[in-house]
């Protein structure tokens, strides 16, 4: 029997980033904006968004959709500290997908005022980096007992970052943290990136996040 | 882990296509990955061969072909291909400018009927 090669050339993520364009176009239309989270466990996610939180909560409306492998651990430190947050358990699954976020999305109800979501991805350091979730913009931490390394072992991710912050920079090595080799392989993986070196405890470089944060949101508000 | 959903997106977008044009088997189905992308072509044929069973792909052979990653010098234009080293400045012309360049995702590109 004869045999034939059909060409296709398909993005296998099509129907998914097709999807998370959907979302961030209804959403800015809709004056609500979200921001990913994304990083390893361990590394300050939680703790960062609860920071950020405190620093947004007279500007803009705010919630948290909270992505992990199970538990609600996280969305209720978000509860308790007073913000609407929404769990995603993703059942196993290493990262969160734009039909996870439309559910999420949906538990939601819509506020009036210019609204701030923050996304707390599944943490890790590769998956999160291939999917799009309609966010408007992407932060990556890292923290320091990680390691400067980081970024030649994990391009992946560190390429997509609209900006990333070090974490932890109270910690007691931070030191032999080498912060301008850090910096230039940044800079090689993904020119023009932002780096904020924070520590969310101190709250040292807390506010030149929170201005950068800022200055890339308000262009999309009403 | 995350293999398994885009094995379950191959499937399901080659499925389509071999309907369409009238297959009875599929022999074999090449997909390219970009140098950055996290999938482990172990793990996608462990998965393929399993989630193919019972279907018109059984037995299908998965061809991944993983585009290469390249330094590029936007200062001189040298480029060089990427195997992992690391360069912080161009071997040609010192520059601290140099980017890591490549793409991260996953393309269908075509399939072999029968």
């Amino acid at each position: 029997m004869s045999t034939r090669v059909i060409k296709i050339e398909q993005d296998i993520l099509n129907d998914d980033k097709e999807l998370a364009e959907k979302i961030r176009i209804r959403e800015r239309e809709n004056n609500r904006l979200m921001i990913n989270v994304m990083a390893s466990p361990g590394a300050g996610k939680t703790s960062l968004i609860l920071a950020l939180l405190e620093r947004f909560k007279s500007s803009y409306t705010l919630s948290v959709l909270e992505g992990d492998v199970d538990s609600t651990v996280d969305s209720d430190k978000i509860e308790t500290a007073g913000y609407r947050a929404v769990q995603i358990q993703t059942g196993g699954f290493c990262h969160l997908n734009p039909p996870m976020i439309e559910k999420g999305l949906a538990l939601m109800e819509r506020q009036e005022n210019r609204e701030l979501v923050f996304i707390e991805n599944i943490g890790n350091l590769i998956c999160p980096a291939s999917h799009d979730l309609g966010e408007t913009v992407k932060i990556v931490i890292l923290s320091v007992p990680e390691g400067d390394d980081k970024p030649w072992k994990y391009p992946g991710i560190f390429r997509v970052a609209d900006l990333v912050v070090l974490n932890k920079i109270d910690y007691p090595d931070y030191k032999d943290f080498k912060l301008k080799e850090f910096s230039d392989q940044l800079q090689i993986l993904n020119p023009g990136v932002s780096l904020f070196p924070v520590s969310c405890k101190s709250e040292q470089g807390l506010e030149e996040l929170v201005q950068k944060l800022e200055s890339l949101v308000d262009p999309f508000f009403d | 882990m995350h293999e398994l959903p885009i094995i379950e997106k191959i499937i399901s977008l080659t499925v389509v296509q071999a309907r369409l044009n009238g297959a009875e088997k599929v022999l074999s189905i090449t997909i390219e990955t970009g140098a950055f992308s996290d999938l482990e072509p172990q793990w996608l044929n462990r998965y393929f061969r399993k989630m193919t069973e019972g279907t018109l792909l059984e037995d299908s052979n998965l061809i991944i072909k993983r585009q290469e990653g390249f330094y590029h010098c936007p200062d001189c234009g040298h480029n060089q291909t990427y195997q992992g080293q690391r360069i912080t400045l161009c071997p040609l012309c010192g520059s601290d400018k140099i980017e890591l360049k490549g793409e991260s995702g996953y393309t269908l590109k075509e399939m072999e009927i029968q």
